[in-house]
């Protein structure tokens, strides 16, 4: 852990992906393809490259929120921590659209669970790239990676 | 005996509790209609039921309804009954995509594949997929009279103005006749 500062040993990778499309590249640096003003890529309030992301997963929201939210949808919600996350995960996701699990090698978020459980220190999250190359989502997720990773710091401790 | 599995989407009740922080556009991305479907989406929340033969999957109009209008699901389903595969997707209440690939006589072979929480403590893109046959028709009526009404609703609030709901489907007047769109 580098208290949320990259190292070069923590330059984010991804595990999975499912590219839709690898024909042209798309989001920040490239071409602007998609209807109307290019977002502000940098600024993780641009509603239009990272709307949901904010609204449903940002920093911000409250453990209660979460919780109804995993309750009514019977399903893990994720968390960021920091809003300027989302914005290091859109430079490091490849540039075409698609599903990736980026793992980010540091505390990136929490995951709550219906019944009020909060997992904390997740360090992937789930992304997905637009044809036009805006996040349609992005929300830290749990994997065996991690549960794993927490198991040995527990014991570390 | 029918060899085709239902396909359905309506409202349910409103969705009083409110899971996220409202739209707000303060550097000014987007337009007045994208704006205006958000704040719909919000201000006006409600389950989504969706039946696919047997499978039944409840969604919130914000946001997963949002995302698929965002993903201009008129000129999808244009795409759609000029024989054109096509995706429905969800990534928020359920992870969840419906490949919708047509064939030949009024048929469409779905492809109904879950992702994300498969179990519940790994997230992964690995699908589980089941198959249906959906009727072509069926499946595209439903889907524009759910938008109709959608978008009827986006104007009643004063979210959109009829020019824009006309104007977003326009792609249905390519599979439907003039009335499909009215304002």
């Amino acid at each position: 852990m580098h208290n949320g500062r990259d190292t070069s040993e923590d330059t984010p990778e991804v595990i999975e992906q499912d590219i839709i499309d690898q024909t042209v590249e798309v989001g920040s640096g490239c071409n602007w393809t998609g209807s109307g003003i290019e977002p502000q890529w940098d600024n993780p309030k641009s509603i239009k490259a990272y709307d949901h992301i904010d609204r449903h997963h940002g920093p911000k929201l409250k453990p209660l929120n979460f919780r109804g939210r995993a309750a009514s949808k019977n399903q893990p919600q994720g968390q960021w921590l920091n809003a300027q996350d989302w914005v290091k995960a859109e430079q490091v996701t490849p540039k075409y659209p698609g599903c990736y699990i980026i793992n980010f090698k540091r505390s990136i978020g929490k995951v709550h669970y219906p019944d009020g459980t909060i997992i904390e220190n997740v360090t992937h999250a789930f992304i997905r790239r637009k044809p036009d190359g805006t996040f349609k989502s992005a929300y830290p997720v749990l994997n065996n990676a991690t549960l794993s990773s927490l198991n040995r710091s527990d014991e570390d401790e | 005996m029918n060899k085709y599995s239902n396909f359905t989407i309506h409202l349910e009740e409103p969705n009083c509790e409110k899971y996220a922080e409202p739209p707000d556009d303060s550097l000014g991305e987007l337009s007045h209609f994208e704006l205006g479907l958000k704040l719909f989406c919000f201000e006006c929340d409600r389950l989504v039921s969706i039946e696919i033969g047997q499978e039944k999957i409840k969604v919130f109009l914000d946001p997963d309804i949002c995302m698929v209008l965002e993903d201009e699901l008129p000129k999808k389903l244009s795409e759609l009954s000029q024989g054109k595969p096509i995706k429905i997707e969800f990534v928020e209440s359920v992870c969840l995509t419906l490949e919708l690939q047509p064939f030949a006589n009024d048929r469409i072979s779905c492809n109904f594949k879950k992702f994300g929480y498969l179990s519940p403590n790994e997230f992964t893109l690995k699908s589980q997929n089941q198959h249906f046959q959906l009727h072509k028709t069926q499946v595209i009526t439903e889907l524009q009279e759910f938008l109709e009404q959608l978008m009827q609703m986006a104007i009643n609030g004063g979210y959109i103005t009829p020019e824009e709901k006309q104007e977003f489907l326009m792609p249905l007047l390519t599979i439907a006749p003039a009335s499909a769109i009215s304002s």
